[in-house]
């Protein structure tokens, strides 16, 4: 496979199939983090597109200097924050109502299961949306995309020990706040 | 003996404590009721966690995808936002290059000192400025514009609330403690400015410069 580091050389010499695959490569990454990050499907499908326009026009200052996702990631996770921030007054903790509907067509498994797991889940994501925005960077690139400490500490700009700390915190945070879900609901 | 941190058993369960430390914390909590209870309840959380979904994008939305991006694009073609407002200034970044390039030809081992951002002309300031749907901010040329900002007056990224919240306080600059590299500051940058006028923007530039 061609490396991103080809990728992004390419774009710069002029090939525009490059960055479309740029684009096909990372675009359900950026497409999931904004999701745990602002949960909402439309304003995250429209945050990773805007990341893919931000990386479009910026690639042509990026030296390498950095690797692709590590660039990358960091303008997806600062757009979803300065996303969360413009709407910190508007709705604080706000949930996607279309993501928590009842599944109407449940076939192997009984449908009060399927309620309690719903309301479960909006839990989860509730516990997850309460988490300060660092925290909850580094949780969600840590826990959900595998990503190492020393990976985010490059990503967010900041140390590996200041990043293994937000990540403990959120942890622990998350444990207390789902603490009464510990047995299901 | 002492028992586990909670730190030590998150990194257990996720196997990214030194082979030396796993083995510690093993045989610690094969004797230690109070540490098997603490890494149970850690699991749990763990495992209610991991029932987090992310709705599945359709094909529909995987496919609009690109177009998607391409259109944005286009509808803010970049250059045409900027042609009128860099002609004037490309004289002035000229010049500024060439004092650069001698600065830097006759010490080359040293970075740029960092130019007085009030010093600057509005003019050149001006083509770095963008004002759009797409996105609001500054674009910092770092090619043409080196010592400007240097590497070492970045705010971190994760400073945007109190950035923002502070940004016609005229001391916060002194109350930024962290102020790091960053290297793709076309990126950050623009995230920090968006909703911002032109003149915060100068403001807080010229706070960061004074303070770099
Ligand atoms: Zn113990």
């Amino acid at each position: 496979m061609v490396s991103d580091e080809t990728l992004v050389s390419q774009f710069q010499n002029g090939n525009e199939q490059a960055f479309n695959e740029l684009v096909n490569r990372y675009r359900e990454k950026a497409y999931q983090i904004a999701y745990r990050m602002v949960r909402n499907q439309d304003d995250a499908l429209d945050l990773a597109q805007d990341a893919f326009v931000r990386a479009y026009k910026g690639l042509r200052n990026f030296k390498g200097n950095s690797k692709f996702y590590t660039w990358f990631y960091r303008i997806v996770t600062n757009l979803c924050i300065n996303f969360k921030t413009r709407n910190r007054f508007k709705d604080a903790v706000s949930l996607d109502n279309e993501d928590v509907h009842l599944p109407l067509e449940s076939k192997t498994r009984s449908p009060l299961k399927d309620v309690i797991n719903q309301e479960l889940k909006q839990k989860i994501a509730e516990a997850i949306a309460q988490l300060p925005a660092q925290q909850r960077t580094v949780f969600i690139l840590r826990y959900y995309e595998g990503l190492t400490h020393q990976e985010i500490a490059n990503i967010l700009g900041k140390s590996e020990g200041g990043i293994k700390a937000n990540y403990f915190h959120a942890v622990k945070k998350l444990q207390s706040l789902l603490a009464a879900y510990q047995h299901g609901l | 003996m002492n028992h586990i941190s909670t730190d030590d058993l998150i990194e257990f369960i996720e196997e990214t404590l030194t082979a030396e430390r796993m083995r510690v914390v093993e045989e610690h909590i094969k004797t230690c009721a109070q540490c098997q209870n603490a890494l149970a309840g850690l699991k749990r959380t763990f495992d209610l966690l991991a029932l987090d979904e992310v709705p599945e994008l359709s094909p529909v939305q995987l496919g609009n995808f690109v177009p998607h991006i391409r259109q944005k694009v286009n509808t803010e073609p970049v250059w045409k936002a900027w042609l009128p407002r860099v002609i004037p200034s490309v004289g002035l970044v000229m010049v500024f290059l060439l004092v650069f390039t001698v600065i830097i030809r006759q010490y080359p081992h040293s970075l740029p000192e960092p130019v007085n951002i009030a010093t600057i002309p509005d003019s050149i300031w001006e083509s770095y400025l963008i004002d759009s749907d797409v996105f609001a901010g500054i674009v910092l040329d770092t090619e043409t514009l080196p010592n400007v900002l240097t590497t070492e007056t970045w705010v971190d990224t994760t400073e945007t609330d109190e950035l923002l919240d502070n940004v016609i306080d005229p001391t916060f600059v002194q109350s930024i403690d962290e102020i790091e590299f960053f290297d793709d500051p076309f990126a950050t940058f623009n995230s920090y400015f968006d909703d911002l006028t032109e003149p915060e923007i100068k403001l807080i530039l010229q706070q960061l410069n004074q303070h770099g």
